[in-house]
């Protein structure tokens, strides 16, 4: 597979996500007022807050998704509110992956096509991006469902799965939504177990939207957000 | 008392939810409408005609009676006016005669009754009539005595002086009435007409099984929030059956004023040129009850059939799925049409010796199985093929198409299935009329046509004598010849062939000299037009059946639209998901033409094949001409414009629903 990244080629690469005076409101409601933060890359950061404190919404316009109203996000020094939407929708295909809570498989798609999707949206020959994707989900635990839709799969499987199709690509970034919200405590160690792990072999930052302190502990850095504003920042050792 | 306050709610359910909610159940009682009020035209149609039957054996069952106190002395002549032909009855009164239908009494010497059409035309032609019948209009002819508002009849009594001799007319004592005229209604061409009725509906049928699906998330999410109350699996199932209810009698009971207001525009010639009163294009009252009764009972029905396979636990549905797409059922019903129908293609010879009966439920049947077979096989056909190619494409936008209609022959599959049905129908309809105008060959001029060239005008008597009528006298006539002779070498009755300046004038004045003699008189170019209005009677039944058919296109656009539409809105969780995966727009848009493609290409495959395997089995074994009508291919260039630019019709809502911040509400 050629390296078809336009922003980044190695994995020391200082700041990967800076957000600068973010401010985001719904109709009445303010979702982020004048966030500002800096993630660097290999970081795996963990987003706190109660509910509808504004974590979900700075996940999404960290990566790119929800354009802020006021503020800047930038990726590699380089603002997204620069960036036309085929150019955004090519940054999350080919350097960011992503783990939500529930329905983020294609329901029409089997295990392995799922997983095999970034490849080939990124190049990659459909046999190798199908053999690849076999590999991955082999070493998720998760072979026996290869060739089954999302449907016929258990919560558990099918979140190994999304993991799997969020880590296949490589992606510098991986932002996860509660990806064990949905999950009984056995298989949400499992998949923060494989997700973690994974992303540090890779070098992958994460970012990873929770509100329970057993999957915030996998992150080696922890932001607290509170009415759209950061109330803490703090560094894991 | 508990049902009646689940009813209620079900009714409340079924308005619930707003703008969606009201869409939807617009939708649905628009297609029932559109359903109720076809099928009640269409069960209007043979009592329609079969009223116009009872009036004319009402007109016609005269009678003799050795026990009459009187009679009615009655001459038909055949009149002719401008290019209008008119039946004048003249009558004459034998001491207490019976009053012809329609009439308030005996016409006095002079009076004349007109029909209803003729009445409307009297400004214009009225002062010619009296002129030439010698005598005056008295009134109009009721409904009785007429058998279609198009008829141009005449009674009159006899003027005084009216040179009409005793020998040409005939006695009549009675007239026959409603209750001992005609056949009882045919109930079984009523079923029939109302048979092919129903295969007419059925892409109306597809639009409302369609548009009872919108939303369909939304609410079994409802369905779900009931079960979460302490509402019953049962409860649940009556509460969506009442929902379906609802809609569906609604839309059928609003049928009615719309079967009204095209009750009209079908007696007014749009069956094959017939006219009829509108009044007469209605459905037996049980008929009429049934199709109103039954048409929400099968949407509760399909309803309650739906629910059996839905779960509603009180933390959301799921769904008993087959695993394996049952094809190889249509395939079945498929070969068994296509067997019997081959076979008595084979027999065509010998077939008759089965009754008519027994060859019509045998080729009805067939074609029935063959129809519904090829719908069922072209669907399964396309998601076979899907199946086999969708691992082992190398495009994404052809995997995630190919996966889509693999894992979910949906709406969309079935619409454009239906398509299939479609033109096998049209074909073979259209065929069907070209074989049969092909069998009675090309508009032919009648006998009497035949003995008239340029400007000649005949005088044709028929089996009457001929009077001696000085004609050469009229201005404008260049010679009168009086023959027996008849074309083909025969001989026939003595006939004038009038040689004139082919002036309208001297035409009229030669029908004024010969009214009472009881001859029809027509020129060379009224025969010929009467021979081309005869033969144009199928060309008007065909251009029918191509309004039907581009009504039922638009209908089948209409739920395609709809079907693409839902789908990408109820799809908008799935379709952020790709969005925020880096999945183009267009790679989306790709794989929507790939999955329609195929199901269009099978469905167009099918019923090409369906249309001339039909036409060319079942006239075989009809013993007709078979000729294949040249819409079959115009209507899949057709569908395959519609289906595609319904398809770009939908990319304004793809666009709206393949946006990655949906993920945030979605």
């Amino acid at each position: 597979m050629t390296d078809r990244r336009m922003y980044t080629s190695g994995p020391d690469i200082g700041q990967l996500l800076e957000v600068d005076h973010l401010h985001k409101r719904f109709g009445d409601t303010i979702a982020l007022d004048g966030l500002s933060v800096e993630i660097g890359g290999g970081e795996i950061v963990a987003v706190l807050g109660p509910s509808g404190s504004g974590k979900s919404t700075l996940l999404l316009c960290l990566a790119g998704i929800l354009p802020p109203d006021q503020g800047d996000v930038r990726y590699c020094g380089r603002s997204f509110s620069a960036l036309i939407d085929a150019t955004r929708t090519r940054l999350r295909r080919d350097e960011f992956g992503f783990v939500f809570q529930f329905g983020q498989l294609v329901p029409e798609l089997t295990a392995v096509d799922n997983v095999s999707l970034p490849l080939r949206l990124a190049g990659l020959r459909r046999r190798d991006a199908v053999t690849r994707a076999r590999a991955f989900l082999g070493s998720l635990g998760v072979e026996e469902v290869a060739d089954k839709r999302a449907g016929e799969m258990s919560g558990g499987q099918a979140q190994r799965v999304a993991v799997a199709r969020a880590l296949v690509a490589r992606p510098r970034a991986i932002f996860a939504d509660e990806p064990t919200g949905a999950l009984d405590s056995t298989n949400g160690e499992l998949v923060m177990e494989l997700l973690v792990s994974t992303a540090r072999q890779q070098g992958s930052t994460i970012v990873l939207v929770t509100h329970e302190p057993q999957v915030a502990a996998y992150a080696d850095r922890q932001i607290v957000v509170r009415d759209g504003k950061l109330a803490h920042d703090v560094a894991l050792v | 008392m508990k049902r009646l306050r689940l009813l209620g709610l079900g009714a409340k359910l079924a308005t619930a939810g707003g703008r969606p909610a009201w869409i939807r159940l617009s939708l649905i009682a628009l297609g029932f409408a559109a359903g109720s009020a076809l099928l009640l035209s269409a069960a209007g149609i043979v009592p329609g005609v079969h009223a116009g039957d009872v009036r004319r054996d009402t007109i016609e069952a005269i009678g003799v009676s050795r026990h009459a106190e009187g009679a009615l002395r009655v001459w038909s002549l055949p009149q002719s006016f401008g290019d209008l032909d008119v039946l004048v009855s003249v009558v004459q009164p034998i001491r207490t005669a019976p009053v012809p239908p329609g009439l308030p009494d005996v016409p006095a010497p002079g009076q004349l009754f007109v029909s209803e059409r003729l009445a409307t035309l009297w400004p214009s032609i009225g002062s010619g009539i009296e002129a030439r019948l010698d005598g005056q209009l008295a009134g109009t002819i009721g409904r009785d005595g007429v058998v279609s508002p198009d008829d141009l009849t005449i009674w009159e009594g006899k003027p005084a002086g009216a040179p009409l001799e005793r020998a040409g007319s005939y006695r009549v004592e009675f007239f026959g009435s409603a209750a001992d005229a005609g056949e009882p209604l045919p109930f079984a061409a009523l079923l029939a007409v109302l048979a092919a009725a129903t295969a007419i509906v059925i892409p109306i049928w597809l639009f409302v099984a369609t548009v009872t699906r919108l939303s369909a998330a939304t609410r079994e999410t409802r369905l779900a929030a009931v079960r979460l109350a302490g509402g019953t699996q049962a409860q649940v199932r009556f509460l969506a059956a009442t929902e379906a209810g609802v809609a569906a009698a609604l839309g059928t009971w609003l049928g009615v004023p719309l079967y009204l207001t095209l009750r009209p525009l079908l007696a007014n010639g749009a069956i094959g040129g017939l006219q009829m009163y509108p009044s007469d294009i209605t459905p037996p009252f049980a008929m009429s009850v049934a199709i109103l009764l039954a048409l929400p009972a099968i949407a509760i029905a399909m309803s309650v059939t739906t629910m059996r396979r839905l779960l509603v636990s009180p933390l959301g549905v799921s769904r008993h799925v087959r695993s394996s797409h049952a094809g190889w059922r249509w395939i079945v019903v498929l070969a068994v049409g296509l067997g019997v129908l081959a076979w008595s293609a084979s027999q065509h010879t010998t077939l008759r010796r089965f009754g008519d009966i027994w060859v019509a439920i045998l080729l009805g049947g067939s074609v029935v199985c063959l129809t519904l077979g090829l719908v069922g096989t072209a669907t399964w056909c396309a998601w076979a093929i899907a199946r086999r190619l969708a691992g082992s494409v190398r495009s994404v936008a052809a995997m995630l198409g190919l996966r889509r209609l693999e894992s979910e022959p949906t709406a969309v599959s079935r619409v454009i299935g239906g398509v299939a049905l479609m033109i096998a129908f049209v074909g073979v309809v259209q065929s069907g009329l070209l074989s049969v105008e092909r069998s009675e060959g090309q508009p032919a001029l009648s006998l009497e046509g035949l003995m008239l060239h340029g400007n000649e005008v005949g005088a044709f008597y028929g089996d009457r004598d001929t009077p001696s009528v000085n004609l050469n006298d009229i201005p404008g006539v260049t010679s009168v010849r009086w023959t027996h002779k008849i074309p083909y070498g025969r001989t026939g009755a003595l006939n004038g062939i009038i040689g004139t300046d082919g002036s309208a004038e001297t035409l009229e004045a030669i029908r004024d000299r010969l009214a009472w003699s009881g001859a029809a008189i027509h020129s060379l170019p009224q025969l010929e037009a009467q021979a081309m209005t005869a033969n144009d009677d199928y060309s008007s039944v065909r251009q029918g059946g191509l309004a039907l058919t581009l009504f039922l296109l638009l209908v089948s656009a209409a739920t395609l639209l709809v079907a693409m539409v839902d789908w990408l809105m109820e799809r908008r969780r799935s379709l952020a998901v790709l969005s925020a995966v880096g999945v183009t727009t267009s790679t989306i848009r790709r794989s929507i033409l790939v999955q329609v493609g195929l199901s269009l290409a099978s469905s167009l495959l099918f019923g090409v094949a369906g249309a001339i395997v039909i036409t060319s089995l079942l006239y075989r074994a009809l013993n007709q001409p078979i000729v294949l009508s040249g819409q079959i291919p115009i209507l899949a260039g057709a569908v395959v414009v519609v289906v595609l630019g319904v398809t770009a019709l939908s990319a304004p809502w793809l666009r709206v629903a393949h946006r990655p911040d949906l993920l945030r509400e979605a």
